[in-house]
């Protein structure tokens, strides 16, 4: 196994009954890379996600997280990634430092290290003033920062953020895809899921999936050259056509 | 005018009605496990003591003594498991729960038996629990005292004779007393507790910004959420009903037009009770737990379901007559095992009206309170 | 290990943060432990009672009279029409009709075999023998007193009039105080219901905002995330029911007989039983109204089964061997031994097993039902 691509997969699907959500999909994502997820409500992005952070079992296919199999290793994956779900799911009734220092301290950290590590990320990500207020009176933009911080307290190889930024305003969202850009400048892996288009121009690569599978693959520049559209925004339109036509 | 009002609320019930039927879990556990409940409830709610485990030491060994015994034995309210010959054995057997008393027949019975008018046994008794003590005493007392009395019975035509008559329930079944009861528990269960934790939901869910922004008004609102409860209250009703009828052979001797006209009033009261519970609780966990302590508890002890309401202290009887279960009770025995006409029930019906009024105007005031 | 503390730290935080939450667990059960105390009486008083007097005699008043002085019985209406009996009992206004006929005195004194009529509301089977019980001492011990008026006047009758009376000697409550009994186990009664509603509300609510899935996705194992739950409603489930104990001991002066380590060890496993019966729960609910049904469903079975309301030796054979499952039957039996009796271990092993054999099998099945779940 390469042990510099932090995600690969081949040919993994998933099953529910007779619906296929995930049809063998195989991608490859390269360490310190932003990759994105693209596509509609429904593609099946969320479900890939869940599988290879080992919260669903594959009915099909591989995959490999930092060299680890998804299927036989799940708990060595869970131990270097990090997510961030598109529920939003801290614990609205603990403060945001509490929230911190759990899931610091269920990662491992402790003592001073953790004290210090959860100052640092309220630092980075500008949680600072909310530090002691309950995480349910947090406006949605700090919630999503607050998520992120849970997600990166442990310093993982890879981060899974599914839809981080749905339901927030532009500024905000601009915002924290500075922090991904930062993360992924320090090393970290950031598998990204979107379903706004114009984010995927911030990807080093990505994949747009339809109705479980891959319609393309690649960087932004690539697929725009490919398909002779100025736009992710129109490659996206276009194939989706093509699907559906 | 008319018509888009219906219709809107038709449509609330709708949706809500889907949302109940979709959910496969929930219908197992509403309609699935009371029925379950009911065959345990129907079978274990049996209060009498029957073959009370006794141990027995004759110190007498005569034929009066044994006589005495074997009538004892011969009695289906005890059974003697021991025939011991000290009395010293008997307090380890009792701590070993091998039985419940032990009765000692001295020495002189046959003499005592001859000369004296009142000849006394000794009964030992586990008296951890005091319940089953008092009764495996009274029974004893009883059958001693018609034991007592037989020879002169024979001698005599007895002096007086009573004639004892049970009325309503002749075989003495306890699921006659229970089943209806059961009926009345269930259906405060969704009325009341299913209401105020769906209603509760709306509120922390925020669909009630949904109300300011279409037309519907809070009434339809209401309504329309709650008629699939009600419902889902007669259905659950009836199969209860057909099953003990037809599993416990509970009778039904009144008229069942009469029934469902009655907890009509019942399913109202209950229904303004769990919208007051969800007035009152901030959220749907509130909800819950203020549900279940104020409606299921005091409905099952409180209401004369198993224990008699006159037995219980002057506060606890006030408190009752706050519990609709407690009328609705009295009408669905009445009606199933009395078979009584609506000149009987309709003063408990009238209160369960009252009562369900009063509940709803309560919690009006405290929505007032909050939107305002 | 490490990890499992930090999550009691926020299971801590999370319970003493609701306010309602710590009124549930402390104040709640207390108060309805009195309520259900003071309610639960299968005493049988204050039976409403009509009496159709068509003698008037000076003896049918005093059987009456008896009646009335038994204290069971609330004399509440008087008629001399038969057809009122129907109405009043239809009513549910009396539950008890005493009939005495015309010519009662007359015919009793002449040996002429008077016929009395005693009408009960079956209904309720246990409280009309018991009512039908005390209706025939009352008339028992009327008859008595006349035999003796009689034998003033007949000696020789004497010979036949041959009493047996029991001479009581009840242990352990030799006042025959329910309360004793009833105390503690209802004690039981509300703590099995607190413990497995509160662990199992607990996990189906993280599942519920999605915070159990964030959980899953760190290197917590099953195991860790079942401790993490179960601990913090352990320690509570225990001062709360030391705390009731302690004050039900005291409030109705119950004497303490038994060991109370013995005690502490036997509520500890039954503690256990009951939150893993709430993880069982747990995974068998999705949303937090089904495992409020499922808890009380189970819960109130259990109860049922105990044998505490009602003998085991009453239900059907089937049902008996049901009860062997049921925790609560076991606990009960616990308690009111070792409380009452002084029982020691050695009295107490079938128990110990029974519990030990219930709590290990479900803990089994709710980890097994745990992993499915979690993957």
């Amino acid at each position: 196994m390469d042990k510099e691509l932090a995600v690969k997969t081949e040919n993994l699907t998933k099953r529910f009954g007779k619906f296929v959500a995930v049809d063998r999909v195989s991608l490859e994502v390269c360490r310190g890379e932003i990759f994105g997820f693209l596509g509609a409500n429904g593609a099946g992005k969320t479900t890939t996600i869940r599988m290879l952070c080992g919260l669903l079992m594959a009915s099909e296919g591989e995959g490999w997280v930092a060299g680890y199999n998804i299927r036989t290793q799940p708990e060595e994956v869970k131990k270097i990634i990090g997510y961030m779900s598109q529920k939003f799911s801290l614990y609205p009734d603990l403060k945001v430092l509490e929230n911190l220092r759990f899931f610091g301290g269920v990662y491992g950290l402790e003592g001073e290290e953790l004290e210090k590590r959860v100052g640092e990320v309220v630092e980075k990500l500008e949680l600072s003033e909310w530090s002691e207020e309950l995480t349910a009176q947090l406006p949605l933009g700090f919630k999503q920062r607050l998520g992120l911080a849970c997600a990166i307290l442990h310093y993982p190889q890879i981060v899974f953020l599914d839809e981080p930024t749905s339901g927030v305003d532009p500024l905000v969202r601009k915002r924290f895809w500075e922090l991904i850009y930062q993360l992924s400048e320090q090393g970290t892996t950031v598998f990204v899921t979107t379903h706004y288009l114009e984010e995927a121009e911030y990807c080093h690569r990505l994949a747009i999936m339809h109705q479980g599978r891959i319609i393309a693959y690649g960087s932004p520049g690539e697929l725009k050259h490919h398909w002779q559209e100025p736009s992710i925004h129109r490659v996206f339109i276009r194939l989706v056509k093509e699907e559906r036509g | 005018m008319k018509q888009r009002l219906d219709s809107r609320l038709w449509a609330v019930a709708g949706k809500e009605l889907i949302h109940i039927l979709r959910d496969p879990r929930s219908l197992t556990i509403i309609f699935i496990l009371p029925l379950f409940m009911m065959i345990i409830f129907g079978y274990a709610i049996d209060m009498d003591l029957k073959e009370i485990r006794l141990a027995v030491v004759d110190y007498s060994r005569t034929p009066s003594s044994r006589r005495l015994l074997q009538s004892l034995n011969a009695s289906p309210n005890f059974k003697i498991c021991y025939w011991l010959d000290s009395s010293r054995e008997i307090e380890p057997l009792i701590k070993a729960r091998k039985i419940r008393a032990g009765l000692v027949i001295p020495r002189d019975f046959a003499e005592q038996l001859r000369e004296k008018s009142k000849i006394p046994v000794q009964l030992l008794v586990d008296g951890a629990d005091a319940n089953s003590a008092s009764i495996l005493i009274n029974y004893l007392k009883a059958f001693l005292a018609d034991y007592s009395l037989k020879p002169v019975e024979s001698y005599f035509t007895p002096l007086l004779r009573v004639e004892p008559r049970v009325w309503y329930n002749p075989e003495l079944k306890s699921a006659n007393f229970v089943v209806p009861g059961l009926v009345a528990i269930f259906m405060m269960m969704i009325c009341a507790m299913l209401t105020s934790i769906t209603l509760a939901r709306e509120k922390e869910t925020g669909t009630l910004e949904q109300i300011l922004v279409s037309p519907i008004t809070r009434t339809e609102l209401l309504v329309g959420k709650l008629l699939p409860y009600v419902l889902l209250s007669f259905l659950l009703t009836g199969v209860i009903l057909g099953f003990s009828c037809f599993w416990f052979k509970v009778p039904f001797r009144g008229s069942i037009l009469l029934l469902a006209f009655s907890s009509l009033f019942y399913i109202f009261s209950a229904l303004s009770f769990g919208i007051l519970i969800s007035a009152v609780a901030p959220n749907q966990q509130m909800a819950m737990a203020i549900s279940l302590v104020s409606t299921i508890l005091p409905t099952i002890m409180l209401s004369g379901f198993i224990f008699p309401i006159p037995s219980m202290p002057k506060i606890l009887q006030w408190l009752s007559y706050l519990i609709p279960a407690r009328y609705f009770l009295i009408v669905i025995r009445g009606i199933m095992l009395k078979g009584v006409g609506i000149v009987a029930i309709y003063p408990r019906l009238i209160a369960l009206l009252l009562l369900g009024l009063w509940f709803f105007l309560l919690s009006q005031r405290r929505f007032k309170l909050k939107l305002g | 290990m490490k990890a499992v503390l930090h999550m009691l730290r926020k299971e801590f935080i999370q319970i003493f943060r609701d306010r309602f939450m710590v009124a549930i667990i402390f104040f709640v059960p207390l108060v309805q432990l009195f309520i259900l105390a003071y309610a639960i009486t299968t005493d049988v008083k204050h039976l409403s009672t009509v009496i159709c007097d068509l003698d008037n005699s000076h003896l049918s008043r005093e059987l009456i009279s008896r009646f009335r002085a038994s204290g069971y019985f609330d004399l509440n209406y008087f008629t001399r029409r038969p057809s009122d009996l129907k109405k009043l009992l239809d009513r549910e206004k009396a539950v008890l009709a005493l009939v005495i006929p015309a010519h009662f005195s007359r015919d009793l004194k002449k040996f002429s075999s008077p016929q009395v009529q005693l009408i009960i509301d079956g209904q309720n089977s246990n409280a009309s023998v018991i009512a039908l019980g005390y209706s025939l001492q009352i008339i028992q011990r009327f008859l008595e007193d006349q035999l003796k008026g009689f034998l003033g006047r007949m000696p020789e009758l004497g010979q036949y009039i041959h009493i047996i009376e029991p001479e009581l000697r009840v242990w352990y409550n030799p006042n025959l105080k329910s309360a004793y009994y009833m105390i503690p186990g209802i004690i039981a009664l509300l703590l099995t219901i607190i413990t497995m509603l509160l662990t199992s509300l607990a996990i189906v609510r993280e599942q519920e905002i999605g915070t159990w899935e964030q959980l899953m996705v760190t290197p917590l194992k099953p195991y860790q995330l079942i401790l993490g739950k179960i601990i913090p409603f352990a320690l509570l489930g225990y001062l709360e029911f030391l705390i009731a104990l302690g004050i039900a001991l005291l409030w109705w002066r119950i004497p303490f007989l038994g060991s109370i380590f013995l005690l502490a060890g036997f509520i500890a496993v039954y503690i256990l039983t009951t939150l893993g019966l709430g993880i069982l729960i747990s995974t068998l609910a999705r949303t937090q109204q089904q495992a409020l049904f499922l808890c009380w469903f189970v819960a109130v079975s259990c109860i049922l089964l105990s044998g505490f309301f009602f003998p085991i030796e009453n239900m059907p054979r089937f049902f008996q061997y049901l009860t062997y499952l049921d925790p609560l039957r076991y606990f009960i039996c616990v308690l009111r031994e070792i409380i009452l009796k002084g029982a020691g271990i050695e009295h107490l092993l079938v128990e110990l097993i029974g519990l030990l054999v219930i709590g290990a099998g479900v803990f089994s099945l709710s980890l097994i039902r745990f992993q499915k779940r979690v993957s």
